[in-house]
Parts: C-alpha cells; structure tokens; sequence
C-alpha cells in the first residue's frame, strides 16, 4: 500500500475511537463499584495479536493486554471460531492479580480471523479466603481464590454453563460477578461490530498495513523520545514495609538499575530482594507494567499506545524475587508494591532528567466492605480514592487527584455508594499540615470517613504506613497515613498493615487519612504568597507557615509580615545551606 | 420585525428581518458596555419607525465570565464532611500522561465553602435533622464575607430537597437580595459533585448575567421589551429565565450557528455535513447527522476541556445541562502570532478579540494576528471589509508581521503571514477531527457549510488537508450564527428524580411528575409570551439497571396505568439489548423523568431568503495578487462577487462578500447554486 497520511490518521483514531467506544460499553452496563471507578481497560489486537488501540486506561494497564495475548495464542494456536469468548484471571499467564478477569473474542471479518477485542476490570470478589482476593495475608496463589488459565467460556456463541456454574459458585457475589462479566462481553461485542464496520470500508490489506504502520511508528517516537535522557546508569534503591503480613521491623530491600544507552533504556531489578512470603510479590507481567508505564509517563506521553512503544524497553527482573516470584507465590495484594517501584522509577529518571519529574504522588487506598444486607443478598463494595501529585520541579503537586499511576481513576460518589451499600459517607477532604514541604508543595493528606449500617467484613488497603514519601531537590516528606476506629468514641489506631481486616458492627465509623506527597525544592524558597494562599484555604496553619517555610503570616491583616519573614529566612538558610 | 444579534469574540453579528422577510445585514465589534446603543443604533439605520417584535441574543457572556474567572463572588453550602468535593472534582484528571496538568482552580475558595449539620440518607429519609443555629451562623459567615450569591447542595438532596429549602428560607430571611440556587431546582440527579458544580456555576452566573441584561434590555426597549437568549441545547428562552438558569446559556453563541446549519443541512437534504464555524477567538465544529446535530447531556466548561473526554472528563468544571455536542478550539482570526521558548512559531490562544483587534484595523494593536496574515496574503481586500463599514491597513499588518515573526524567524513576510496561516489551520484541523475521525467518521463522506467571520478564508484549505472535496459557504456566512438565532424554537428541559425501582413504581405519581413539569413549563412559556396552543412537549424517561452508573434516556411511551411497568420494562430491555447486546433479569430502576417543552417561534427558510439576497447586479470582476504558498507562490487572483459566479470557475479565485471573504484555493472550483449557496468542489 502506498502510504497515506491521511488513511494512517483515521484508522489511528478510528481504533482509539472504538476502544473508547468498548470502554463506554463496559461502564455503562458494568455492575460492581470497580467498574464506576474506571478500574478496567479495553484493547484492541491485531491479527497477529499485537496490541494496536488502546483508549481508555491507566499507563500500567497498557502492558496488561500485551503479556497475556502470548499466552492465548500459545494455547489456542489458530483453534478458534466466532462466538469465541475466552475468560482469563492467571497471574502466571500474563494477568496480574486474580481479582482482574479478562475477556478476549477473536473477530472474524470474510470467514478469517483477523483481530481480537479485549476488556478487562477488576472483580470485588474472586472467592478464596479473604473477600475481595487482593488480600497480602496468604502464602501461596491457591488460597487466593479461583485461578481461570485461559479457557473458552464461550465456544461458537454457545455458553458454557458448566464452567460458569462452578465459577459463580465459588465467588461471594455470583449475580455482580456475572453481571461485570456481561458488561466485558457488551464492550468486546460492541468493538467486533465497528472493526467490521471499519474493515468493510477499508478492507483487511489497509488495516493490516495501517497496523504495521502505527506500530513501527510508536517504536520508532520511543527511540527518540529515549534519546532525551542523558546516556547512563541511574540507581535508585528503597525498601518495603512489609511483607504481606505487616511484620514489625520487615524491610525487604528493592534496588532499581536504569541503563540509557542512546534509543534503548533497560530497567534492570537485580539486587531486589527474594519474593516475600506474603502476597505483596509483583508477577513479571506486573512488574512490567510498572516499567511500562512510568516510563511512558515521563519520557513518550505523547506516543501511541501500541506494541511498538515497548521495544525499545528492556526489563530485567530475577527470577525468584521481589518483582518476579517463582509459582505458586501469592500476588492478589501486589498493589501496594507497584506503587513502590512506580515511585522509586520516577526517582531514578528524576536522577537522569531533573528538571522534568515528579514525585508521582500517593493513594489507591481500599475499603473493601462485604457482608449481607438486611434481606439476606449478599455484597461486596470497593471504595477506592486517592490522596494527589507529589511537588514538581517547576509547579506544585495537586491536591485530591488520583496519582499518576493511576490514569484516569476516581472514587465513586458518595451518592452512589450509599444508594446501593449499608454504608455511609461521613466525609471526605483535606487535612491541614499534611504535605511535604518544599518549594513547590506535595499533595496534602485527604481523610475519608465511613459509617457501617450494618454487620461485615472489612479490609483497608493503606500504602505508606510507615515509609513516608520523601521529597526531592530538598523538599521534605509528606505526612504518613493512618487508620483510626471510632474517632469520636474509642478514638484507636488500627495496626499499620498494608491490608489489614477486621470484623465490624454497625455504627461503627472508620476514619482513613492518606499520606500526604513529598516536596520538590527548598520549602524556604517558596513563595510567600502561596503559602499565604495555602493558609487562607486552610492547607496549612499560621504556626507551620512559619516552622516549615519560615513564612510569618499576620493573621490580623490576612498578609503576609515580609520584614519579618525575611528576618526570619535568613537565620535558617545558613543552616541548610551549610548542610549541603 | 426581528432582530438577531450574536455575540463574538470580535465582532457582534446583527440580522434585521423585516415584516416582508427581507433581510438586512450588518456587523459592529463587540464593545460589551455599548452593544445595546450599538444594537438600537442599527434597527435606526433600517428603519427608524420600526415595530420589533423581539430581539434574540447569542452571547459569550455566560462562558466567558466562567473561563475568565470573573464570575460573582459565591459562597456554597454542603453537607458535612463535603466542602472539598467542588475542588477535587471525582479527583479525575482529563489527560492520564500529563505531569504538567494544572488543575482549573475552583468557582468557590475553600474559604468560602463552608458546612453544615444535617443529614440524609441515600433512601431519602432524614438521618439528622438541620441544626438552624449552625446553620445561621454559617449563613452569616458568608454574607459577612461580601458574597453576592450562594449554591446550596446538600448530600442526597436529589431524593429530598427539605433541608436545601430551609437553608434557601434562612437566607431569604436575612439577606432577601442575595442570589440563592438550590441544587434540587438546578439539577435534582444523583452524584454529588457534578450536582454541586452546576449549582455552583449557575448561582455565580446569575449576577453576573443579570447585570448584563439590565443594561441591554435598557437600550433595547426602545424597541421592544422582548429580548430571547439562546440557549446550549439550540432553543431560545425569555431573558427572565435567563436570569434563573444561566447555566443554560453557556453555549449560547456556537449553539446559533450549528442549528443553522442544521436546519440549512435538512432543508438542501444533505445526511453527512460538518459546521464549522470560525470567529474572531476560537473555532467550533459539530457533527450533524440526517439534519440533527449531535447533543450531549452534559459535559464541562473550562480547563481545555472543549476538545471533549467522552468518558470521564476531569479537566474542567462539570456542568449537566443538556446542549449540543460542540467542540471549540482557540483559534481565530484575532489570535495572535507568536514564537514559543522551543523558537516554534504558533498562533493562539491569546487574541487581539476587538479593542484593539488586529492590527489592520488600526486601532492601536501591534501583534500580528491570523486576520493579518490573511489581508498580506491578498486573501483579504487590502483596504476595507465589512461591506466597507471597516477601514483595512494593510501596511500595519505588514509590519506585525515583518516585526514579530519574519525578522525572528529569519524569513520572508509572506512565507511568515502565510506559516501564521498553516499553524492556525493546525488547530482547527484538531477540532473538525475530534467531530470526524475521532468519532469514527471519515471526513471524506461529509460536506463542511463554514461560516463565521473568517470560516470561509480557511475552509478550503482546511477541507483540504482533511481531504475532504466539498465545501459549502451558505449566504451570509459572516452572519450565519445571528441567523441561526432566527430559526430557533423556544426549548426548555426538565429533569426529575424519582429513583425507584420498576416494581415499586406508581404509576399514578410518574404521570403526576409529568403534569407538574408541564404545568411548569406551560408557565413559564406562557409568561413568555407563548400562546398555549403552540407548546409541545416530548416526555422522555432514564432507566437503568439499579447497578449501573449510567441510564438510557428513552423516549416515554404512550400507556396506560395498568401496564406502565410492563411497557416500560419492555422498552428498556430492547434499548439496552440494541445498545448493549444483552439484556438481564435484573431490576429495572427509573431514574428520572424528563421533559422536553417546545414552542416554534418563527417561520424563517433559507429557501425563502433567496429572493432577499439577490440585490443589484454583480459588479464586474477585479482582481489581486494572492499568495499561496511556496509551491504555487504569488498569483493573480480573480475577485468577485457571489451572485457573479453562476458558471463554475476555478480558482485561484476570492469572493468579496460584506460579511467575510471566500477563498479559493488553485486546485478549487467555485459555483453559485439556486439557492445563493456557494460549492467549493476540489478539482
């Protein structure tokens, strides 16, 4: 095919156009909380089963649908047919956790196959021993829940209601599980109908080198983007806090080696290390997913999201470790981890392009709710929400936003959650004095407070507990998060586990504060007038104004007293400087 | 008589249409504090002894005092525990790789966003009643703090608005003028945030809108008391429900000029056609299909925001009201030509909008602007335009250009004027694709009607690069959108929650619902001066399954009381199935009645404008140099007028018309149909 600009850029978009299409599908009709959130993705593969649209997703969930086409296509060779559905939930075949259940259909177009649409979302529940099956507390993958390898659940448009019995009777809410199941069908059925209507127009040579294009195209962006950072090796190392089970004193040590060699970037894990007990472990799919898309973030946000991105990336992550666990470890609470690493990555690229990252900023925090409502049918809710952007070399982090990790994640109304769960929202907001210091602030805390209606099972998901998140270029550290039971009553803190379950009563209210996110720069050299700003909005006090950036705010007049804030900047930037 | 006038970033657009249905056309920049003179001024020139019969207004005034943050200073009232909720907007953001995003900042401060004690459940009921010494005192907080009005919206007020109306009789109490908009009268639907921000936009507009309107109406009432605002959705209301629902105008100008070629699309029987509408500020397009443009239920204003995120949004400030699915880019003829940081030239956003505009007009402006760079490309006549009401000074733009990009840049001042051209082009290509490819349609298959000030200098070459081979510039294209104005009809919408399920509903209270609304509604078209007779309603229903996040609005069936549930049960299962490809035996929720209220208001067809345009004979044909583009370069184009163009001519050709400049590119053919439209049609 001669090439043609103007073809290229419609099939461009008119493959971004129908994943969105699909992802619109599966949110309108999805049914559990998770799919509200924007916790699922849908794709579109080629022929060859080469990722070539992707619309609506967070920067991880890009490499999702690339690790687990292999595995599909490696068992079912070219044994299918239309009516096809195939349902997958295997960490050790591409998916990351088992609470995310993907749906693939081949499309079929003349008699021959010639792509797949793709969807997946995360369940609330996937049966095993804890609700919810993202639990950290379980040892090996087989007390996780119910582990789907690729199978069809759909054969020739026939289902298969064997299969789907036994999977509904091991799930705690069949009729939410089904019903989201349904929804990936809806969106992949809907994404079948416009690629036909997309080949009937353009035929399957022009789509097919239309592909070929695009994704030699992302690859070849990539390569260039790469060529940005500075050649070099860039290391950054942290430890995590606990190993599934919130042991005290637990620091499992991660070290991340960033290679740039000209239009190539390896992202090397060794010297992490051996996988942890409980299921905090990241399978290899999710470890490259992190890889994926914090890289993606700093270095080619503007790139296509395709197979050819990836190319240019090299991950090396050792066997039997922290971020590539041999079968059968656990790895259902993998999240908290993932935030790690993604964190530590922006780290270490700020080493090699300082004046373009940020700190990636915090949140992905959990209720996971379960229980029985007053007439017997059983639930299950996910509440997730976030705390906001770290500092950033040029501008502040933002407040209450989900974080970069996160795509286009957002927490469920209110309105929403109490419509259709014994729960509610008591509030949910700013908590002063909470962000990491700095020229250019850090995110503050964000507190969520729930009241139970009625008796169950909860689990909080709490990132950094313990490990703050520190800041950069002299910035200070954001406040830690922190889960209190009854505030207004027994006032206790519960223990800082990354998952940690209790049974509660109605009447019962926990009140979770999200860390706050570290500061970019010297706070002193911040803008009086935005830290007046920060106070007026009650971000921050009078007395912090003046410990943290050595501001002196006259109440009286709502300004800022420059004399003595000046005075007062003077005595503390010997220190610090002295210090360097 | 009546009089359309639509607001732009640079010029106000004026169409008198006379008892006899000729038309007269004229154009005055847009000096906010003296369009109503400005307005009065026109009707005088046409005929000084004029019976008006209304005014129909189209205006920015509504988004830009959102976007420009100068909005009346608001105070919002929220439950407990939610004050923050406005600022972290569903804590999404629009753009998932953009670590350089700046979140818009809030309508409402935190300071002033404050709370109070109360509390309703999600079934509706009252858990805690509404502390009213709290209440007072937090009422008396924010008067103390100088606001001019405040947005109540409490959590789950949707289902029972008790408490919002008593904080709204608390502050009627104490401080009677201040503006109140409770979030139940704005928008009774579920989802917190977006509720509270459309109270939030819609309070902090009414001052602003009211003052605005006082003084038209002021001036207008010269002629008549009458005066009609446009509305998002495509249909006009009364400048008093303006006052109350200013959130319903903030799409008020783009809206004219889509219905109007909507309308010119039904009537010439085109199925595929793109608006593009291009002014002095920004460009819009909008996707019309089979004579209807595309609508939304809502959407957001603000934070970049207009090139639309189908799915979630995040960037902007949310806004539920229904409107036309318009996507707006800030490139027009008044945008400013700059070089970046990078040595890249670009063009926009900034713009020179009328005072003092670019800098051919002589009115004081220096920065080289797009309309600049069209008037040194000998697109535009080198002397005056607008019928010659404008004097054009050709040698200011010249040295703009020469000062600000040709000696920077290091290169000619037409290869400059001519790379201002393309770069705007560039933008306005992102916003005819976002209606086109983006939306899963090939441009190829549609015609683009341009209109606007400068539509039809770029539509050819924009119709161009898209590849698309037909462009059709209706009459009076530089008047289209105030044309539009005269087409509307009267439309107001309604919503109702009612949130029960399909085997709980009373029937009964459903049809109840609809009575109310259309008591209301006959009301307030009443009182707008509709006669009764001439008001139809269309009821709508949303329904989903009790789950889901998202309902499908569907047209509410013609039942009896008895098999209601059943009917509607049936429907909504085909829907869904249609959209879905399934359906479950689940429960059935009805969400919410809507009802749509409309009232035709005129009686204008372009086919009968016809006879209004053809005036005098076309004076001969003259011509001037052109430039296009380093291939082609420096041309002797021909100029002419439209009703000359009976036989297809090919350009490099212009058309001087009063109300814009047609440019035909080489590789165009140009001709004038029956009907006074022009065909561009690539060779």
């Amino acid at each position: 095919m001669a090439f043609d600009p103007i073809l290229v850029e419609v099939v461009k978009n008119e493959l971004a156009a129908i994943t969105e299409e699909m992802a619109i599908a599966v949110w309108k009709t999805g049914r559990s909380p998770m799919v509200k959130t924007g916790d699922f993705a849908t794709a579109i593969c080629d022929g060859q089963g080469r990722l070539v649209g992707q619309g609506y997703a967070a920067p991880f969930q890009l490499a999702f649908f690339i690790a687990v086409m292999p595995h599909i296509l490696k068992k079912y060779g070219e044994d299918f047919a239309p009516g096809d559905v195939i349902v997958v939930n295997d960490p050790y075949a591409g998916v990351t956790h088992m609470p995310d259940v993907m749906i693939i259909a081949p499309t079929f177009w003349q008699g021959r196959r010639v792509a797949f649409t793709l969807a997946y979302s995360h369940h609330t529940d996937i049966g095993g021993r804890f609700p919810g099956g993202f639990s950290s507390q379980c040892t090996e993958t087989f007390e996780e829940g119910l582990r789907l390898p690729p199978i069809k659940l759909y054969k020739g448009g026939e289902r298969n209601e064997a299969l789907l019995e036994t999977i509904l009777a091991n799930v705690r809410v069949s009729d939410e599980w089904l019903g989201d199941v349904e929804a990936k069908i809806a969106g992949c059925w809907r994404g079948e109908q416009e690629l036909k209507r997309l080949l009937e127009k353009y035929g399957l040579d022009t789509f097919n080198s239309c592909c070929d294009y695009l994704i030699s195209y992302a690859e070849k962006a990539t390569r260039a983007a790469i060529k940005d950072i500075p050649p070099g090796e860039y290391v950054y190392e942290d430890a995590f806090e606990d190993d599934g089970f919130g042991s005290d004193g637990v620091a499992l040590p991660i070290k991340v080696t960033l290679r740039a060699q000209g239009e190539t970037l390896s992202v090397d894990f060794t010297g992490t290390g051996p996988q942890a007990r409980g299921a905090i472990n990241l399978p290899l799919s999710m470890t490259e997913a992190t890889v994926y898309g914090a890289v993606k973030s700093i270095v080619s946000p503007e790139v296509l999201t395709n197979v050819g991105f990836i190319r240019p990336i090299q991950v090396i992550a050792p066997v039997g470790s922290l971020v590539n666990p041999r079968f059968p470890a656990a790895v259902g609470g993998r999240a908290p981890l993932f935030f790690r690493v993604f964190d530590m990555l922006f780290r270490a690229l700020a080493q090699a392009l300082p004046d373009r990252v940020p700190i990636p900023g915090e949140g992905g925090d959990v209720l996971h709710f379960t229980g029985e409502r007053e007439d017997g049918t059983p639930f299950a809710v996910m509440d997730i929400f976030f705390g906001g952007w770290g500092g950033r070399p040029r501008k502040d982090g933002i407040d209450g936003v989900a974080p970069m990790a996160f795509g286009s994640y957002g927490t469920i109304p209110a309105e929403m959650l109490e419509r259709e769960f014994p729960l509610v929202v008591d509030g949910f907001g700013y908590v002063p004095d909470t962000g990491g210091a700095g020229k250019h602030r850090g995110s503050v805390s964000i507190y969520k407070q729930w009241r139970f209606l009625s008796p169950g099972k909860v689990m909080v998901r709490t990132n950094r507990l313990i490990r703050a998140s520190g800041g950069l270029a002299g910035g200070a550290s954001g406040s830690l998060s922190k889960n209190i039971l009854n505030p207004e009553t027994e006032n206790r803190e519960l223990p800082r586990k990354a998952h940690m379950h209790m049974d509660v009563k109605p009447g019962d209210r926990i009140h979770h504060i999200v860390s706050g996110s570290g500061g970019h720069g010297n706070p002193l050299e911040r803008d009086p007038a935005q830290v007046l700003t920060d106070v007026q909005d009650e971000k921050l006090s009078v007395a912090q104004a003046r410990d943290q950036y050595g501001v002196v705010i006259d109440t009286a007049a709502a300004a800022v007293n420059m004399p003595e804030t000046e005075a007062l900047r003077a005595t503390r930037l010997q220190p610090v400087a002295a210090a360097d | 008589m009546r009089i359309g006038f639509d607001i732009g970033g640079t010029f106000t657009d004026v169409i008198v249409v006379d008892d006899d249905g000729r038309l007269f056309t004229t154009k005055v920049l847009s000096l906010l504090d003296q369009v109503g003179e400005d307005i009065v001024r026109c009707v005088h020139e046409v005929d000084a002894q004029a019976q008006v019969e209304g005014f129909v207004h189209g205006t920015t005034i509504a988004s830009n005092a959102v976007i420009e943050e100068t909005t009346a200073r608001t105070g919002l009232i929220t439950t407990q525990g939610f004050r923050d909720e406005l600022e972290m907007r569903g804590q999404r953001r629009p753009n998932i790789y953009d670590a350089d995003w700046d979140r818009l900042p809030p309508l409402v401060p935190r300071s002033l966003r404050l709370e109070v004690q109360e509390r309703i459940l999600g079934n509706g009921r009252i858990e805690r009643a509404l502390n009213p010494a709290q209440a007072q005192a937090v009422i008396d907080q924010l008067l103390a703090d100088g606001v001019e009005a405040v947005a109540v919206c409490l959590v789950n007020s949707y289902l029972n608005p008790t408490h919002e109306q008593q904080l709204g009789q608390l502050i009627a109490e104490v401080a009677p003028d201040t503006v109140v908009c409770l979030s139940y009268d704005i928008h009774p639907e579920i989802r917190e945030y977006e509720r509270t921000s459309t109270t939030v936009i819609n309070a902090s507009l009414i001052p602003v809108v009211d003052r605005y309107l006082n003084r038209l109406e002021q001036h207008l009432s010269t002629y008549s008391e009458r005066v009609l605002i446009m509305q998002s959705n495509g249909g006009i209301m009364s400048a008093q429900a303006a006052r109350r629902r200013p959130a319903y105008m903030i799409e008020s100008g783009p809206a004219a000029g889509v219905l109007a070629a909507a309308r010119f699309a039904q009537e010439t029987q085109q199925d595929q056609v793109l608006s593009f509408d291009m002014g002095g500020t920004t460009a819009k397009a909008c996707l019309i299909e089979n004579g209807a443009p595309l609508e939304k239920p809502g959407g957001e204003i603000g934070g970049g925001a207009t090139i639309t995120t189908r799915l979630f949004g995040g960037g902007g400030h949310a806004l539920r009201v229904p409107s036309l699915d318009i996507v707006e880019v800030g490139a027009g003829g008044g945008s400013i030509a700059w070089i970046d940081d990078g040595g890249a030239l670009r063009a926009g956003p900034q713009s020179a909008s009328a005072d003092p505009g670019p800098a051919c007009y002589g009115r004081g402006g220096t920065e080289p602007t797009v309309t600049d760079a069209n008037v040194v490309l000998g697109y535009m006549n080198p002397a005056a335009i607008a019928g010659a009401t404008l004097a054009i000074d050709r040698q200011a733009a010249w040295t703009a250009i020469e000062q600000k990009v040709a000696r920077p840049l290091k290169v000619e001042v037409l290869a400059a004027a001519y790379g201002i051209t393309q770069v705007a082009n560039a933008t306005m290509m992102r916003a005819l694709r976002a209606v086109s490819t983006e939306r899963g349609r090939d441009p190829r298959d549609f015609t683009l009607i341009a209109f606007g000030g400068a539509g039809p200098i770029h539509a050819a070459a924009l119709a161009d690069s898209l590849s698309m081979t037909r462009v059709q510039i209706p009459l009076y294209p530089g008047l289209f959108s105030a044309l539009g104005l005269l087409l509307a009809d009267y439309r107001h919408d309604y919503i109702r929650s009612v949130a029960v399920t399909l085997d709980q509903l009373d029937p009964q209270a459903v049809l109840r619902h609809y009575q109310e609304l259309e008591a209301q509604a006959r009301t307030e078209l009443v009182e707008e001066g509709i006669a009764e007779e001439q008001i139809r309603f269309e009821r709508q229903v949303d329904l989903k399954y009790g789950y889901q996040v998202a309902e499908l609005s569907l047209p509410f069936p013609d039942v009896s009381v008895t098999d209601m549930q059943d009917r509607l049960a049936q429907l909504f299962t085909e829907a869904h199935r249609q959209a879905f490809g399934y359906d479950r035996a689940d429960t059935i929720e009805l969400v919410s009645v809507r009802l749509q209220a409309v009232a035709s208001s005129g009686h204008l067809r372009f086919t009968e404008l016809t006879g209004a345009g053809s005036e005098n004979a076309p004076a001969p044909p003259t011509s001037r140099t052109a430039y296009f583009g380093p291939q082609v370069g420096e041309c002797e184009a021909a100029v002419y007028q439209r009703t000359a163009l009976e036989q297809v001519r090919s350009g490099p050709l212009i058309v001087e018309e009063p109300d814009t400049t047609v440019v035909v590119p080489p590789g165009w053919t140009v001709q004038y149909d029956v009907s006074g439209n022009l065909l561009l049609q690539h060779e």
